[in-house]
């Protein structure tokens, strides 16, 4: 009942705008498909490098803009509507009393934002309420929320907008005057403590400003009467940068201002507030299991020595030391931690990392090291950005003498899962590293298990659909133009068949 | 009239087709020896060339001058040296050959079977690297043959299938196409004679040559197993012709005998089907792995492909048949001659891409419902400076503009910013790759420019990259500064850009029979 009725009241009420809306509807049912994963075709205006783009986005508004002239020609219906006045009290006065004793009835749901179980209903279920909600579900001013999303296998924060962006007369006038755009800026602070708000963090392009802290920028055209009718993404952040100063449970701000072209920030704020036209705000409670910036910072020496200890354990895998792996070491040394911290003593550090060398080159010798307890203590002092650098370097070690044994495999394979990274993620570096090397240890039979990284408790289907990863992935590299990784893709090519043989695919 | 020319350039046979005056393609014959199919084997001694079946006679005396398998060598930098009897890295070498000189050797072979041959187009395995593709271009043009353009194999077979007036092929079918060094496979919508490439995968190292060298390994072990004694026969290129005859034999017959001159005497050695089957598992593993990724890409299972069409000499190996039955769920269309759909698909596509004015009103009226949609079979991407989200570092990576297995013709734009304050140059690179990689170690950068930017400005501006991607394989590629206008434009053809007039020269030294 409620849905027939709220149809006559769109009827009566937008009767003249269907095809624009049609049109908007059409678009936001678009880019719903394709967040939820029925459609593989990527709306048009995700398109762009950084996934939302400004003449898309300025597309969207542009349709906003239809939209509402839409709406403002159904003024020249006057006569229609004139004929329709005796009715127009009556009929308000029966749907508040509908509405009423509905929500009497029962609580209605609270959607000022689409969540992700409205997403998964039926495209009509999905439909019905939003030609139910959007009667209700207007904001008078612009509005963000964070979502958390994942694009093409990464983990993002979707900063959605949605409701009217409320140029004032006088700011149009001044966006006039910057070839009517406007600045979109978004920062992040964490607010956990309430007297002492600080901006996150950015040393990534294209997410940090010129102070480096996390941000996103764009210019975009406006005018009257713009609005996202539908939660849009705005801006976008990849999760794994967005990091606060502490681990544990914490408040996160974000804020998207709206301002002059030519605004400046500092410290994530506007520096002069006659800049700001306007901005908007939401928080964002984020449990953060690992070491916050503050956290890494007193934690990056202890860690430096065990990424070098682990490195040492893969040199010496075979239970003699591999020196290549151990010049590499040395020069992830001077890379990573001499050239970077230009303040500190060099000559003491190189001394102090020589003995650390050596004393874990004795550990080993005497079976006196632990990997579990290098790895463990890895794990609470790093983020996962960190492992994965400890992991590109243990590759380099094990690649260094243009060979890969079995042993080293197996230990970067433990290592790669004890430090919780992304064994997919891991297959490709390692594919990277046996793809520049010139032998693959294969005297044993079961290293070929090793090589693609099966784990125990795999079944030989799992094998098997692996394998054929594993073949697309190197059979494509069979027409690489470097001629190493040709000859090694076609070794591999073999490998991967053999073993399908062997596990009956 | 200059003819209507599709010519198949295969690794272990050739062919040369032709459309007749009714319009339907015409497999042309061996002045010589009236055969249709020839050899891709060369003699080479002096300034004397010998193309053809006649050219493996000279295996067993003089095996190091004859030239096989030219084909899978076209993307490498070797000559062929005949002194050391095999192809060979040193490029300075005196009276050695290039893969694309040899390659023209057989196209001026081929080119004797008819008169006025001009314009070709010329097969090539849909995987064939962009090297490869730029090689044949050469030999064509050492060989004085203008290429309208180069085809796919499976395409030009399927062209050829759906124009057969006695099959009837519908539907989605899987264009299986195993050669004599290459493997194909291909999915594809056929209504009437419109023919919509779904998508292909390819494996270049697959075919009847790896079967034929299976074999000398088991005549190899065979002989040991009696003697005791190791013989050289890999790499002994009698061998592997005689291991091509004993394959033919177990494509009909259950075994088939040998006789080995070795160490110990002359030896008659039995190889059945069984172990010749067995002896090939690698390949049939490779072949039933690229036919489950071509599915998935194209979003196929067996039960949604109405038929297999067979393409190639060595689908005749009952095996192949045994696999695509037991993996399709039914037999694959059989009684089309699976040496020459490919060369006459080349001859119809020819008719397709030559001027209307100079086809008879036959030929027009055969050709006239024919039509294709290609797919592009590569990602198109560029180098560009991209947030690695596990490490958190910015990294050169690989960027993808234009999707594998896209509809052709195809136009992308996506935009790109600037890194730099003061950024002058933009490094304009053009990338290609069979899989959607980011590691730019994974794939090859086919063009590399530089547009230059105005001085001065902040970072972030934007730049527009369009690539357009048309029919018949023509790419542009334009790099806009989208506020200053500045453009450059790449029009990147597979065509041969080479000067050849030493290798030309080389070669018309050499009388050819």
């Amino acid at each position: 009942m409620k849905f027939f009725i709220s149809i006559l009241f769109f009827i009566l009420s937008l009767s003249l705008n269907t095809n624009a809306q049609e049109e908007t509807k059409n678009f936001e049912k678009e880019v719903t498909d394709y967040i939820e994963g029925k459609t593989d075709v990527r709306p048009d205006f995700l398109k762009t490098d950084n996934a939302i783009g400004d003449k898309k986005i300025q597309e969207m508004l542009d349709k906003a803009d239809r939209l509402i002239s839409s709406k403002n020609s159904s003024y020249d219906t006057t006569d229609f509507l004139q004929k329709l006045k005796p009715f127009i009290v009556p009929l308000i006065v029966v749907l508040y009393l509908i509405f009423k004793s509905d929500g009497d009835s029962k609580e209605k749901p609270k959607t000022n934002t689409k969540s992700k179980n409205s997403r998964n209903r039926t495209d009509d279920e999905y439909n019905n309420e939003w030609n139910y909600d959007d009667s209700e579900d207007q904001f008078d001013s612009i509005k963000i929320s964070i979502k958390e999303q994942i694009y093409e296998n990464t983990q993002m924060f979707d900063i959605e907008a949605k409701g009217p962006l409320n140029f004032t007369k006088d700011q149009i006038e001044q966006s006039e005057k910057e070839n009517e755009e406007a600045k979109f800026s978004c920062y992040v602070f964490d607010i956990t403590d309430k007297d002492n708000e600080i901006p996150l963090q950015g040393l990534t392009d294209p997410y940090k400003d010129e102070n480096y802290l996390l941000s996103s920028t764009r210019n975009m055209k406006v005018g009257l009467g713009l609005a996202y009718n539908d939660w849009t993404p705005m801006f976008r952040f990849p999760k794994s940068i967005i990091i606060p100063p502490n681990r544990g449970q914490r408040i996160l701000k974000f804020v998207v201002c709206v301002s002059k072209l030519k605004s400046k920030f500092d410290q994530g704020k506007i520096k002069n507030k006659k800049d700001l036209y306007f901005e908007t705000t939401t928080t964002f409670d984020l449990n953060f299991e690992q070491p916050g910036y503050l956290e890494s910072e007193i934690y990056e020496s202890a860690l430096n020595e065990k990424i070098i200890q682990l490195g040492m354990a893969v040199a010496y895998s075979e239970k003699k030391i591999n020196t290549s792996g151990v010049e590499a070491i040395k020069s992830w040394i001077n890379t990573e931690i001499l050239w970077k911290n230009y303040l500190i003593d060099e000559t003491e550090e190189k001394v102090k990392y020589s003995f650390l060398l050596k004393n874990t080159h004795e550990l080993l010798k005497k079976n006196k090291l632990s990997l579990s307890e290098i790895v463990k203590e890895i794990n609470f002092k790093s983020n996962i950005s960190r492992r994965y650098d400890a992991m590109n370097l243990l590759l380099n070690i094990a690649g260094s003498d243009d060979r890969l044994s079995k042993e080293e495999d197996k230990l970067l394979n433990n290592t790669a899962r004890a430090l919780e990274l992304n064994l997919e993620r891991f297959q490709q570096m390692k594919t990277s590293t046996i793809a520049n090397i010139d032998t693959i240890d294969e005297t044993n039979e079961d290293n070929e298990d090793t090589i693609f990284n099966f784990s125990k408790d795999m079944t030989d289907a799992d094998k098997c659909k692996k394998l054929r990863e594993e073949y697309t992935r190197w059979n494509r590299q069979t027409n690489n133009s470097n001629e190493k990784i040709r000859n090694q893709a076609r070794k591999m090519v073999e490998l991967t068949a053999n073993l399908r043989k062997k596990y009956n695919c | 009239m200059t003819k209507v020319i599709g010519i198949d350039l295969g690794t272990t046979f050739s062919a040369i087709a032709s459309l007749d005056d009714l319009g339907n393609p015409e497999v042309l014959a061996s002045i010589e020896d009236n055969r249709k199919i020839t050899a891709s084997a060369i003699y080479l001694k002096d300034n004397e060339v010998i193309v053809g079946d006649k050219a493996l006679t000279y295996l067993k005396d003089q095996s190091n001058n004859v030239i096989l398998q030219t084909k899978r060598e076209m993307e490498n930098d070797v000559v062929y040296s005949t002194d050391q009897g095999k192809w060979v890295s040193d490029t300075d070498l005196v009276d050695a050959y290039t893969p694309a000189q040899v390659s023209a050797l057989i196209l001026k072979k081929l080119k004797e079977y008819t008169s006025d041959v001009k314009k070709v187009v010329i097969t090539v395995p849909a995987m064939f690297a962009e090297k490869a593709r730029q090689a044949t271009l050469d030999a064509a043009k050492i060989a004085d043959l203008e290429v309208i353009e180069l085809i796919n194999e499976p395409t030009a077979a399927v062209l050829h299938y759906a124009s057969l007036p006695g099959v009837e092929v519908g539907g989605r079918v899987m264009i299986f196409d195993l050669g004599g060094g290459t493997f194909d496979v291909t999915f594809a919508e056929v209504k009437n004679k419109k023919v919509d490439v779904l998508t292909s995968r390819g494996d270049k190292y697959l075919g009847g040559r790896d079967f034929d060298n299976e074999i000398t390994k088991l005549m190899k072990k065979k002989y040991f197993d009696i003697h005791n004694v190791e013989i050289d026969i890999e790499n002994n290129k009698q061998y592997l012709h005689k291991a091509e005859e004993v394959k033919k034999i177990l494509s009909v017959k259950d075994k088939a005998n040998i006789e080995i001159n070795g160490p110990k005497g002359l030896q008659k050695i039995e190889i059945t089907q069984d172990e010749f089957e067995e002896s090939i598992q690698t390949y049939i593993e490779k072949i039933k792995m690229l036919i489950e990724e071509a599915m998935d890409a194209s979003g196929m299972n067996p039960s949604r492909i109405n038929q297999t069409l067979l393409v190639g000499g060595s689908t005749r190996m009952p095996i192949i048949t045994k696999v695509l039955t037991q993996l399709m769920g039914k037999p694959p269309v059989k009684g089309v001659n699976v040496d020459e759909a490919v060369v006459c698909g080349a001859a119809i596509y020819a008719g397709l891409k030559t001027e209307k004015e100079t086809l008879s009103d036959e030929q027009q009226e055969a050709l006239k419902d024919v039509n294709l949609t290609d797919v592009c079979n590569f990602y198109m991407g560029t180098l560009a400076l991209i947030t690695d989200t596990h490490t958190n570092r910015s990294v050169l990576a690989n960027t993808l503009i234009i999707k594998r297995d896209s509809k052709l013709p195809v136009s992308v734009t996506k935009r790109y910013t600037t890194v730099n304050e003061g950024q002058e140059e933009l490094e304009c690179s053009v990338t290609q790759s069979e899989g959607p990689e980011d590691n730019k170690e994974f794939v090859n950068i086919i063009h590399e420019e530089i547009l230059k930017l105005p001085k001065g400005r902040p970072a972030g501006q934007p730049v527009d990259i369009t690539y357009s991607y048309d029919e018949s394989g023509k790419m542009h590629c334009l790099f806009t500064d989208v506020e200053s206008g500045n453009s450059h434009e790449i029009e990147l053809t597979p065509e041969s850009t080479a000067t050849l007039d030493d290798a030309k020269k080389q070669i018309e030294k050499i009388s050819i029979e």
